[in-house]
């Protein structure tokens, strides 16, 4: 291994201190409200901070670099377009996402619940829950294969008379952190924690990206990627394989804002915030201040391939699918000094216990509180409710573990993370309609729902059994765009053609009078 | 700064990413400093918050009629 001991003291020393703040947030914690939405008390800046520390998970940081290295920065066109319509959408307008806070909800099955039907918010939970567990299946051991390349781990260890692979050492340490951040205080804790550790990962990056373009020379650091990849290294719609596409970008903007109604995690941070306005205003920073953040970990992949060139060296016997994720790590594993590689090490422990973390508590709540709770006659009381999302967070650790045993690259990392969020998008289409089109009705939101889980899994299934010799005749991309049309449009025809019972109300209003509200008691403050 | 390719049709997209790269980056290691320093008195008001605001223990995410916020 190339860590040396001042490097695990770093890490020890972090490590410890985060675990210090989890303890003492975790005396605070007095109810499910606590547990779950950090008591709704989370104001702008703390978002922005908790926010992004969530966002940068392990296997997120895996996916840029590897994005960096096999597209350079061609995401960057895309990011301009994405900014330039989500943040008028989202951070100036508050759409949605202002209305979803002033429901008081905790999660979006719990509106479907208000505004259709109870059978409805089963089905959306157990979908929407499937499909975020699944894409969560490989969050530990990408990042685990990550970390072992970087610290150049040996293939296998003994330990207690048993020979085991290196990579599922570091998984089962990686789930073992995740359970004790999470166990200990829910979302306030990982609130508080996941603020101090964006401070670490968000110096720990910067600090790297600085150290390699000193060490690459920013003429070859740029130059290389103008003659590797040319013009698909800077823009994403060339039309060659390996470029992104105007296909691509229409689905990927599309699932971004229905995500925005439907994505558990998303939702939860919404859920804890102070006011409606805090949600938009954290929105509009955090979507400007990630996009930097893109910009430094896409630029370890490029630096990689200024460095290595695109092909794998001499005595590489990998697949490609594989290469293209280890590379980054291969190349910083040789080149890091000994303190950078310690804060390194830090950033990636807390990346990964920050987003899995959020992740994790997200869906462990969503399974117990929409897929349990509402088939249960009895109530259980705040305790049994909370040491029922904990066994559930454990249960879904034990999953992740058994999924690290089996898993083998197929194909690069973002695509398999959007195949699954796309299933989750389409309860999106329902949320969206419910919140601003009192005609939009359960049997509607059924058949939205039911169009975006049937194509996108029908899509996949037919994938497996077509030869590989035969071309499929549609992209992922373009099933999961018209996955979303066929679905809003299913949701209208059917909404108009049924007639059901309308459980609409004035959210408009409602939000107004909350942002009235904060205003006042704003200007109350003042006074005192 | 640096020289780009001479490539006519990868030439004007390098040099418009490297410069929005280079100001996003910059403008995001600055702004990490504000939102630290922000964030620490959001900290201070959430422990303020937990310490002496009562808790709504029936607010836990199940919906139910007799509760107002949660009729439409």
């Amino acid at each position: 291994m190339n860590v040396s001991l001042i490097d695990w003291v770093i890490v020890g020393f972090f490590f410890a201190a985060s675990l210090a703040v989890a303890i003492y947030m975790n005396s605070l914690c007095r109810g499910v409200a606590d547990y779950l939405v950090a008591a709704r008390k989370v104001r702008m800046w703390l978002g922005i901070g908790a926010g992004i520390g969530a966002e940068i998970g392990l296997v997120s940081v895996a996916a840029m670099c590897e994005q960096g290295y096999l597209r350079g920065y061609s995401f960057t066109l895309l990011q301009i377009l994405s900014i330039a319509i989500m943040v008028p959408l989202f951070g100036f307008f508050g759409f949605g996402i202002q209305r979803f806070r002033a429901t008081g909800c905790m999660s979006v099955p719990q509106y479907i619940e208000m505004r259709y039907s109870r059978r409805l918010r089963v089905i959306t939970g157990v979908t929407n829950c499937f499909a975020g567990v699944i894409q969560m299946t490989i969050f530990p051991i990408v990042g685990a294969m990550f970390v072992a390349m970087l610290i150049r781990a040996p293939e296998m260890v003994d330990i207690l008379g048993f020979h085991v692979r290196t990579v599922l050492v570091i998984t089962a340490i990686l789930l073992c952190c995740n359970v004790l951040f999470t166990y200990l205080g829910g979302a306030i804790t990982l609130t508080v924690t996941n603020f101090f550790m964006m401070v670490i990962i968000m110096g720990a990056i910067s600090w790297l990206m600085l150290y390699l373009v000193a060490q690459v020379g920013i003429q070859q650091y740029w130059g290389d990627l103008e003659k590797n990849l040319g013009l698909a290294g800077f823009y994403p719609f060339t039309g060659d394989a390996s470029s992104y596409g105007f296909t691509f970008f229409a689905w990927s903007t599309l699932m971004g804002i229905l995500l925005q109604f439907s994505y558990g995690p998303y939702l939860q941070k919404y859920a804890s915030m102070d006011k409606p306005k805090t949600v938009s205003r954290s929105y509009m920073l955090g979507v400007i201040f990630g996009s930097g953040r893109l910009f430094l970990i896409m630029g370890f992949g490029v630096a990689t391939l200024a460095a290595l060139g695109p092909s794998q060296p001499t005595g590489f016997l990998m697949q490609n699918a594989s290469w293209s994720q280890m590379a980054t790590p291969y190349y910083l594993s040789g080149h890091l000094p000994p303190v950078l590689m310690g804060f390194l090490l830090a950033c990636l422990l807390f990346a990964d216990i920050t987003s899995t973390d959020q992740y994790l508590l997200s869906w462990s709540t969503s399974i117990v509180n929409d897929c349990i709770l509402p088939l249960r006659k009895k109530r259980v009381t705040p305790e049994v409710q909370i040491s029922m999302v904990r066994r559930t967070i454990i249960a879904l650790c034990v999953l992740f573990f058994a999924v690290a045993i089996v898993y083998r690259p197929t194909m690069p990392i973002w695509e398999f993370l959007w195949l699954c969020a796309n299933i989750i998008g389409g309860s999106g289409i329902a949320v969206l309609a419910g919140m601003y089109w009192n005609r939009a009705n359960t049997p509607g939101a059924y058949a939205a729902i039911a169009v975006n889980i049937v194509l996108p899994i029908g899509d996949q299934i037919a994938r497996y059994f077509v030869p590989a010799t035969v071309k499929f005749p549609f992209t992922p991309q373009q099933t999961g765009f018209w996955s979303y049309v066929i679905g809003i449009v299913a949701l209208i025809v059917v909404s108009l053609l049924t007639p059901a019972e309308n459980k609409h109300w004035d959210l408009g209003k409602r939000l107004r009078e909350m942002n009235e509200e904060s205003s006042k008691s704003a200007s109350g403050e003042v006074a005192l | 700064m640096i020289e780009f390719t001479t490539d006519p049709s990868v030439r004007f997209w390098s040099q418009f990413v490297f410069y929005f790269a280079v100001v996003n980056t910059v403008a995001t290691m600055l702004f990490t400093v504000v939102v630290v320093i922000g964030g620490i008195f959001d900290v201070r008001f959430l422990i303020r918050a937990l310490k002496t605001e009562s808790l709504d223990q029936d607010d836990n995410g199940q919906v139910r009629e007799n509760r107002p916020e949660d009729r439409p």
